[in-house]
């Protein structure tokens, strides 16, 4: 479902897939560009433990081509926060995503050292929804 | 690594599961290759100690407290907040002298809560990783134990989620104990770590014994009401020949000791049953374990329980309901003698237990198995040095792309806003003297406040000061026009009551430009004069107790767009504590603090608000709630006017 709520250009271009950590008992459905797709949450149970995790330029993307199917994603797994992961040389990228972000009623996102992003080598930052308009 | 532990409870001073825990981890992390330290304190002086196992004594810092002086230096409190102010200068120098790279600290008094702001809000934060282990709260266990709080402990508890909040990694032992963090709205970077125990099978389970043993706090919060159902439940079955409780008999809010509490409950022939032991030392309570005997740990407020560990590895079946941090011991395939926590018919239990007494052998053996490999010391000092190395690593990264903004003061405005002229010569007066030149300043006043010949020094000492005249509008469009007027990346909240002390400017943009986390506010400590005398510690920002209280100021380094996007509501105009619905619309806003704990900030307010103020207040909070996210449904939108008309009746 969520796959097909992308418009098709960004539907060809990016790629869900699905990782379950059964020892934190969490979820991270991770989008990022590429061309596989594979979407199956099975062990999902609570919104608190279902991550949402974008890859910097696949939201950039995303957002590029339609802004309200962030939204529609945040609805459809009840959750009100995103995780974004980039690299040092994105430092200014992130920083004006952020931006962009709490125009559409964000948080300016705080880092990442926790879960989901432990093992990860990449830096994160969380946004939450800042409040019931987004 | 070198890691310091902070905690009052340590094999040195053992008092329950933290000590144990600290016994187990520190001594798995040195011999995985880790150096250990440890500060701790104790209100008994001279408290010697010849054994400072895991540790050494070299790499212990005791500090002894008095608590007499620590009232003393914060009379009013809260002790808690109080304590950790008090030992923030040594752990900082035991963080400098060893060399630290990462503090744990236990969640149990947040004795580091001040320690990391100061970390976090200076060059060390680039250096050191800030972690606290949830052991449980305080404020879970009165819930449990179903004793009520007052004002001044509600406030003091709000300092151990203060510390999770602000730690940069907050370590859990299990799933469920998890959750009920997120309960509290504490939901970043939060790991799930099982607690280590060293498993020595000391006994198998050959036998079911018609027997409940129980060790642990005789109290609700231990569950000692579901351990009396249960011996009624398992009695009326297949009978029970004894009942033996192993602990310090705490108070239970329904009547005059515990012993009473249990037997007017229990079957009235299971009363000549039961043997009270009162509290022993724990290897003597240990040995009192026999192979076979139903263990039930029933409480509803532990984050892990070693004590259900200890009776597994002693052969005893512990009986344990479902999502629990206890079910956690459970493997996939034995959950089925969980009692489900849900179950509303008792009937069922009682066959769980039946069935648990048919395979007590076949459920402690797998139980033993599974818990000696998945709580195997060296395996979770792995993980968790894996974990704290990764993190520190990490936290260097941010480091290096995040905290070097570069502000100065001449990006900074100072906005007054003046409706009366309370002390707005003094309030002046501190801004020439600020070590950073005030290079910005607005004052709004409303007509009629402020006297010509006062408006002349104004000009006289601060030249640039722009002055802006207005009807009588009342103070929230005194700050929205300022705000409209400001023209520089942050600003400075004041009124005509506040008065910054003289590094106020210089401390609040160092924060401001070090921290890590790109904050867009900095606070920082008050001493109130007037009507509530005194030095206020307690922060509530983003806290559930800040509904239903505030003693913030509006006085704070804050990002000039975040204010202005907040704003404040003109037809508030009568005293109404302005400041209140102003930082809760600003956290829920989604925008981060840093707390910087000194006495920046001075504000004289000798009156107490008046009835219709006070109430005002409390209808701006309960807007600010349903315009931002604690109302989503209609059913939470009722909660929150239910709770505004408890606050009405306080």
């Amino acid at each position: 479902m969520l796959i097909n709520a992308l418009p098709e250009e960004a539907a060809q271009q990016h790629c869900v897939q699905v990782v379950y950590d059964d020892i934190q008992d969490v979820t991270c459905i991770e989008v990022k560009l590429g061309d596989k797709r594979s979407l199956s949450i099975e062990h999902a149970t609570m919104p608190s433990t279902v991550f949402l995790v974008f890859e910097l330029t696949a939201l950039h993307l995303l957002l590029e081509l339609d802004s309200n199917v962030l939204r529609f994603w945040l609805n459809v797994l009840d959750l009100r926060e995103i995780y974004i992961y980039f690299t040092e040389q994105q430092r200014d990228d992130i920083l004006a995503m952020a931006a962009k972000l709490q125009k559409l009623g964000m948080s300016s996102g705080s880092l990442v050292l926790g879960v989901p992003a432990t093992e990860a080598h990449e830096l994160m930052l969380r946004f939450g929804l800042s409040d019931a308009v987004f | 690594m070198r890691i310091l532990y902070v905690t009052n409870e340590s094999p040195i001073f053992p008092s329950g599961g933290i000590g144990t825990y600290i016994g187990y981890m520190a001594s798995a992390m040195a011999e995985a290759g880790h150096d250990v330290f440890l500060l701790t304190w104790t209100y008994q002086p001279q408290h010697a100690t010849n054994n400072y196992w895991p540790f050494t004594a070299e790499r212990t810092h005791i500090c002894y407290l008095d608590s007499r002086q620590v009232n003393k230096i914060f009379p009013q409190g809260p002790y808690n907040y109080a304590v950790s102010a008090i030992l923030s200068d040594a752990i900082l120098k035991c963080a400098a002298d060893w060399h630290i790279d990462v503090i744990e600290s236990a969640d149990f008094l947040a004795p580091c809560l001040t320690a990391f702001q100061r970390i976090q809000s200076s060059s060390l934060g680039k250096k050191i990783l800030c972690s606290t282990f949830n052991h449980g709260f305080i404020e879970d266990y009165n819930d449990a134990d179903q004793v009520a709080s007052s004002v001044y402990t509600q406030n003091e508890l709000t300092s151990e989620r203060q510390q999770l909040r602000i730690s940069d990694l907050v370590l859990t032992p299990s799933v469920s104990a998890r959750s009920r963090l997120h309960q509290y709205g504490i939901k970043e970077n939060i790991v799930v770590m099982r607690e280590p125990y060293e498993f020595q099978v000391l006994s198998p389970c050959d036998q079911s014994r018609k027997s409940i043993q129980f060790l642990g706090r005789l109290s609700l919060s231990k569950g000692v009401d579901k351990l009396i159902l249960l011996a009624n439940l398992m009695h009326s079955v297949n009978g029970l020949d004894d009942l033996l409780f192993i602990g310090k008999e705490d108070r239970i809010p329904f009547g005059p000791e515990p012993r009473s509490y249990v037997l007017k409950r229990l079957l009235p022939q299971l009363r000549d049953r039961v043997h009270f032991k009162g509290e022993m030392p724990r290897q003597e309570a240990l040995a009192q374990l026999r192979a076979g005997s139903f263990f039930p740990v029933l409480g509803t407020a532990e984050t892990f329980s070693f004590a259900c560990l200890e009776a597994i590895d002693r052969g005893l079946p512990p009986v344990v309901m479902s999502n629990t941090p206890m079910a956690s011991f459970f493997p996939a395939d034995i959950k089925e003698y969980l009692l489900d926590s849900n179950e509303r018919d008792i009937r069922k239990w009682q066959r769980t237990l039946e069935s648990i007494a048919d395979n007590s052998a076949t459920i402690v053996s797998r139980l033993q198995q599974y818990n000696q490999q998945e709580l195997e010391p060296s395996r979770v000092a792995q993980k968790v040095g894996a974990l704290y190395d990764t993190a520190s690593k990490k936290k260097k990264r941010y480091s290096s792309l995040f905290s070097g903004r570069h502000v100065q003061g001449c990006e900074v405005s100072v906005l007054v806003a003046v409706t009366e002229v309370g002390n707005i010569q003094a309030v002046v007066d501190a801004m020439c003297a600020q070590t950073i030149k005030v290079q910005n300043m607005l004052i709004c006043y409303e007509e009629g406040s402020i006297e010509a010949s006062m408006l002349e020094y104004f000009r006289l000492r601060l030249p640039n000061c722009i002055l802006i005249a207005q009807p009588l509008v009342g103070k929230p469009a005194l700050y929205n026009r300022l705000l409209q007027e400001v023209r520089t990346k942050l600003c400075v909240l004041l009124d005509e009551f506040t008065i910054i002390s003289p590094r106020f400017l210089e401390k609040t943009l160092q924060a401001y430009n070090g921290a890590i986390s790109r904050p867009q506010v900095v606070l920082a400590n008050q001493y109130k004069y007037g009507a509530k005398t005194g030095k206020i510690i307690r922060q509530f920002m983003g806290d559930h107790i800040h509904l239903l209280r505030n003693d913030m100021t509006l006085c704070a380094l804050i990002e000039t767009e975040a204010a202005r996007s907040i704003g404040f509501d003109v037809t508030k105009r009568n005293g109404e504590d302005l400041a209140w619905a102003f930082w809760l619309a600003f956290h829920r806003s989604g925008y981060r603090h840093i707390w910087l704990p000194e006495f920046l900030i001075n504000c004289f307010r000798h009156s107490v608000s008046e009835e219709g103020a006070a109430i005002g207040g409390h209808v701006m909070v309960r807007e600010v709630l349903r315009r931002f996210d604690a109302c989503h449904t209609k059913s939470e939108q009722f909660a929150m006017q239910a709770l505004f008309a408890r606050q009405r009746t306080e």
